[in-house]
């Protein structure tokens, strides 16, 4: 993996490719990768659409390897939806088959004209452009279907629907999972809208010839890679209550504590939640398409299997397994408790490419502005399906949640930095609050995840039960997490290495016999406190101020029931989340 | 109709369904809902699991991650105290950041401070200490399945109104899974009536199951 690809679409007599080393890049994959390039290449102040700004596909570290658990992709530029940098992961295929074939990232850039519509084709043999307007606003499903007549289905996509094509801010990019359904997706910023400003429409990632990356030490690799499978499997959520019921599993208990926001963040608590629950999706699941049907993973080689897939009452498929923010933000969020439903809009989303949390956000404050009413099905649907034609409400729905409530005269915009708040209400649990407030993404819940942040002692020991130092637990969570993005792993690894010292000691043992390294935990904090400084010198540069890290004035104004509780963590503190 | 329930159990239910099953976890579906359980007053939520319902030791410890006390996070077993009307919710841990901060005495446990229960203050525990009263508990994910037998076994009441919605939307092998179903004392010819037999009545229903 020490290939940089990158494809100039702007260049004089149509795409060139070029191919060069990591060179100053050398050490970084993933979200490392992919935020190194994009400050050092994309001036911040430019349009995300234009031809200065880039996109970034980056394998973790560990892509292409028998490391379990470690498929992510990361994809990154300057996020339409935000303004400042993103990097939004994804599943798949596809990050495993880059790294067998040797690439660290692939590289879109330059500027496209005119109207042709590329496909690119990855494969042993190099990189292939290829015009080919048949394949113009085709969403996922069809667009992979169409694909697999003369790719055949063991290669991986990377695609954008016709939200992607149309530039709009929500818009997601697909990679195909072990079935090659286009189901799982770099979601959030908008960062298909940007594939699209380029004109690609697909990557197609051919492993053939190629094998699994071998370990510098393959001795060492192979012990430390099956005490880590080991840990996933021993610890109570990695090896029992993601596999069984998936991230839905959350929706009781964020409900119970009253941290559950309802009807467009109206309320804490959704009075049919046991409705739309892990538990009553899994059973759903197994009962319709047969046991072990609500447990299956998002790409070869993942222990965990947090995901599952979701069939109609037919036993037909309908889509994967709605995660635990779809569930909500089309659900509870809308007022909407029919889980056929929710699996319906987010098959619609994954087929035109829209982000479920910001879709989902959208339509909720759509309903506040009474486009519809809280609970209505059809009309969700039928706003869905708007958007992904393009109609002018559809596009003021596609341009994500701020937009909406702009348009509409709302005021309650769930949003930080232009992107929609996910499923946890940040009065009732303020320290998520302070990391949507203070994350270089956006309001965003992947990047203040529980990795371990005891066991790298950043900053020190914590008392668990004091109100105070929200700032230290969301820095510490950032820069750990900023981290793991970087090597492929999957957040979800989080709770076995934050519980079992030994599965956090394999995890990093996996890492440096991979590639003959002696990292210790001091030298993740420092990667990722790299990362963190790296981002938010771009948001700066791109003219982010401490005014930008601060929720919607209306969470400090009114309660959230049923603690009636508002945001109360001062601005001073805010602002000490990234004094280091 | 005969009233069945009452007595020293703290609870009255419009019916009693008594019924026989290798797999009580199919209740998960009611169990995760809320359901009634009596329980002695002014108990600790440890003096409950472990006293009341003999759910000691390891088990508990390692399991119950995750309680809310009337929707609060729970850090002190030993310190919250129970009083009749609480709602008890137990959970096995969950994933993620929110899931890391719900759970008792977690890491992060102070990301959700202002929410979380505060059993210092309003002890008035020798009161009402004692006395049989119902507690509302709900049962999610792992531990609906753990523990359905110990509750259901305790005897549970729950809605009839809402367990005959609930039976509807049941597959036909939830039926399969349950053997001498009686209705107040009388056997059903078909697990399948029982949502017929229940649907005319009002308040709640106590659902017990019988041992071997
Ligand atoms: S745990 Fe879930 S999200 Fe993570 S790699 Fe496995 S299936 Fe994908």
């Amino acid at each position: 993996m020490d290939r940089i690809i990158r494809i100039d679409v702007g260049a004089p007599g149509g795409p060139r490719v070029t191919e060069e080393g990591l060179g100053k890049y050398a050490g970084f994959g993933g979200r490392a990768l992919t935020s190194a390039i994009v400050c050092a290449e994309v001036p911040p102040t430019c349009h995300p659409l234009g031809p200065e700004n880039k996109l970034v596909i980056a394998p973790g570290l560990m892509a292409g390897s028998a490391a379990s658990t470690s498929g992510r992709l990361s994809v990154g530029c300057k996020s339409p939806l935000t303004g400042g940098i993103k990097e939004a992961n994804s599943g798949g295929q596809a990050a495993h088959y880059l790294g067998r074939l040797g690439i660290a990232a692939i590289v879109l850039e330059g500027e496209h004209n005119g109207s042709d519509l590329y496909k690119i084709t990855v494969n042993t043999d190099g990189v292939k452009v290829e015009v080919d307007k048949s394949l113009a606003l085709l969403p996922n499903y069809a667009l992979c279907e169409k694909l697999k007549e003369t790719c055949g289905d063991s290669v991986a996509v990377i695609s954008i629907g016709p939200a992607g094509e149309r530039k709009m801010s929500n818009s997601t990019i697909a990679v195909t999972d072990p079935e090659f359904r286009p189901s799982r997706h770099a979601g959030r910023g908008g960062v298909g809208a940007v594939m699209g400003s380029k004109g690609v429409k697909a990557i197609i990632v051919d492993p053939a010839g190629t094998k699994m990356r071998k370990p510098v030490d393959p001795e060492k690799f192979k012990a430390a890679n099956r005490a880590f499978v080991e840990g996933l499997k021993r610890h109570g959520v990695t090896g029992q209550g993601l596999p069984v019921y998936g991230t839905n599993i959350l929706t009781n208990v964020l409900n119970e504590a009253g941290g559950y926001p309802a009807y467009n963040f109206g309320q804490g608590q959704f009075d049919r939640a046991a409705d739309i629950s892990g538990e009553t999706q899994a059973a759903l699941e197994d009962e319709r398409g047969g046991p072990g049907s609500s447990t299956h993973g998002c790409h070869r080689g993942c222990s965990i299997q947090c995901s599952g897939t979701y069939y109609d009452k037919d036993g037909n498929y309908l889509t994967k397994q709605p995660e635990y923010e779809t569930v909500w933000a089309h659900g509870g969020n809308c007022g909407i408790s029919d889980l056929d439903v929710v699996a319906k809009l987010d098959f619609l989303d994954d087929n035109y490419g829209f982000d479920t949390i910001e879709m989902g956000v959208s339509i909720g404050v759509a309903m506040e502005a009474g486009v519809i009413e809280f609970g209505d099905a059809e009309g969700a649907i039928r706003l869905v399906e708007e958007a992904g034609q393009g109609t002018p409400l559809g596009c003021i729905l596609g341009a994500g949640a701020a937009t909406v409530a702009r348009c509409f005269g709302v005021e309650r915009a769930p949003v930080v930095k232009g992107q929609a708040m996910p499923a946890y209400d940040p009065r009732a649990v303020k320290g998520i609050g302070v990391t949507y407030a203070t994350s270089t993404q956006g309001a965003d819940h992947t990047a203040g995840y529980a990795v371990a942040p005891n066991i790298l002692k950043v900053g020190g020991d914590i008392d668990p039960l004091s109100p105070e130092g929200q700032a230290d637990v969301s820095r510490n969570l950032q820069i750990a997490t900023a981290a793991l993005d970087s090597t492929g792993f999957c957040l979800f690894v989080a709770f076995a290495i934050l519980d079992q010292q030994d599965t956090f000691d394999a995890m990093v043992e996996t890492i440096n016999a991979m590639h003959g390294l002696s990292l210790t935990g001091d030298d993740v904090v420092e990667l990722g406190k790299t990362i963190l400084r790296m981002e938010r010198g771009f948001n700066a540069s791109a003219g982010f101020t401490k005014e930008h890290d601060r929720l919607p004035s209306y969470f400090t104004r009114e309660p959230l029931k049923p603690h009636n509780v508002v945001f109360d963590v001062p601005g001073e503190e805010l602002d000490q989340v990234h004094a280091f | 109709m005969k009233t069945h329930g009452g007595g020293n159990d703290g609870g009255v239910a419009g019916a009693v369904v008594e019924f026989r099953t290798s797999r009580p976890e199919i209740f998960d579906f009611l169990l995760q809902e809320g359901f009634q359980v009596s329980f002695v007053d002014r108990c600790t939520i440890r003096e409950f699991l472990c006293c009341q319902l003999a759910l000691c030791g390891d088990y508990t410890e390692k399991n119950i991650q995750t309680i809310f006390l009337n929707s609060r996070p729970v850090d002190d077993v030993d310190a919250a105290v129970l009083r009749g009307d609480d709602r008890l919710a137990l959970s096995a841990a969950m994933p993620g950041l929110v899931g890391a901060t719900m759970r008792k005495r977690g890491f992060f446990a102070k990301m959700r401070h202002s929410i979380s229960h505060d059993s210092a203050g309003g002890d008035d525990r020798a009161a009402g200490r004692g006395k049989r009263c119902l507690i509302q508990v709900k049962l999610f994910n792992l531990l609906a399945r753990d523990l359905a037998r110990d509750f259901l076994a305790r005897g549970i009441f729950f809605p009839v109104e809402r367990l005959c919605t609930l039976l509807g939307r049941r597959p036909v092998r939830f039926f399969a899974d349950l053997n001498a179903v009686s209705v107040n004392g009388e056997p059903l010819d078909s697990p399948k009536e029982m949502e017929d037999r229940l649907r005319p009545l009002s308040g709640c229903v106590q659902l017990r199951l019988l041992g071997d």
